[in-house]
């Protein structure tokens, strides 16, 4: 697979010969490449195709890019130019979007090790459903109840629970192209679980007691 | 998104909303999941000696056609053996509350839970007819 990236992706530009830094802009002349099939996110971005990215790198680097494929810089030009910048720029926000959230991102590595998409396996580690519904029992009963108390425990609780989940799976998600089958599964289950855990989350969010916020 | 009468219905007025007595021999527990969504359901089913459901109880948390379609299949099973329990088809509750396409997936969730739930049950009544020490370990488990 490298080697047919190296081969499709162009190094420098055409135009005026400068190294490329990322594979569908020239930094220097602005000079746009189309996207070739092998590329995925990391690829388009110019990053290494991992899960430990520098956050406020990841974002300057975005925002670079951004500006340099912007359809604007291009209106009035050759109109193929102009498609061609907004296809881009549409690619790069979605890119963005899913590398800029670590848990889409260990997400998007588990895919392109061929790992089991949510669709797949809709499993979660051990006995986490039956965990997940006591929770979601407490949690009405304690509102019922406006146990201001136990609403913030188990807030508490499920953030701990979430972040030991996301623990693991920042622990793994370096590693997931030497991974077998057996643990892409677990990896597989994990993601899941942190989708349980944030669908709790946010029911706390929307609650008022729980905010303290009488207005919503 | 507009729901059907019928889904306003169930999630207005929920049938058999409550839980059962998950350790007792004679009740199945289906506790399932839409990790898309997190939402998660909980069906369980009472059974006679000749295998026929006499009570059913859902709790569902999620959106309402997840609440309507586990409302459903609670008085659905209701009065059947569980035999005729396991023919309940997610299908028959899309049409029975008319979901849209977007909402098929809450349906597959009911039937899972109403399988989950049966397996259950079988599972405790063979392990405690055939040898005991089994139906305690797997009480542990």
């Amino acid at each position: 697979m490298p080697g047919l990236r190296t081969m499709t992706l162009p190094s420098k530009c055409l135009n005026c010969d400068v190294e490329l830094s990322i594979p569908i802009v020239c930094g220097g002349c602005h000079t746009l490449y189309p996207i070739p099939q092998t590329a995925n996110y990391f690829d388009l971005l110019g990053l290494p195709q991992q899960f430990d990215l520098d956050g406020e790198k990841l974002s300057d680097t975005y925002r670079a890019i951004a500006r340099n494929i912007h359809p604007d810089r291009f209106a009035g030009q050759a109109t193929e130019m102009d498609l061609l910048a907004t296809k881009l720029s549409a690619q790069v926000n979605e890119a963005w979007r899913v590398l800029k959230d670590p848990v889409r991102r260990a997400e998007y590595l588990l895919e392109l090790a061929n790992g089991p998409s949510a669709a797949d396996c809709r499993e979660v580690p051990g006995d986490l459903l039956a965990r997940v519904m006591m929770l979601r029992e407490d949690l009405e009963e304690a509102r019922d109840q406006s146990d201001e108390q136990t609403l913030t425990s188990l807030r508490c609780s499920i953030q701990d629970e979430r972040d030991h989940a996301f623990d693991n799976i920042a622990k793994r998600a370096n590693d997931l192209s030497l991974a077998n089958d057996t643990e892409k599964k677990a990896f597989r289950q994990l993601l899941n679980s942190i989708k349980y855990f944030d669908s709790l989350l946010a029911d706390f969010a929307s609650d008022p007691l729980s905010q303290g916020n009488p207005q919503q | 998104m507009a729901y059907s009468e019928k889904v306003v219905d169930h999630y207005e007025n929920p049938r058999n909303v409550g839980s059962l007595d998950k350790s007792s021999i004679d009740v199945g527990t289906g506790i399932v999941g839409a990790p898309e969504c997190g939402d998660v359901m909980k069906l369980q089913i009472k059974i006679d000696e000749d295998d026929r459901i006499v009570e059913a109880k859902f709790k569902t948390f999620g959106c309402g056609s997840a609440i309507a379609s586990s409302s459903l299949a609670t008085e659905w099973v209701k009065g059947k053996t569980l035999d005729e329990a396991l023919q309940i088809k997610n299908t028959e509750i899309v049409e029975e509350l008319a979901l849209p396409p977007v909402k098929i997936h809450c349906s597959v969730l009911a039937e899972d839970a109403v399988r989950a739930a049966i397996s259950d049950v079988k599972n405790k009544r063979d392990a405690g007819a055939s040898d005991k020490p089994t139906a305690a370990e797997q009480g542990v488990s």
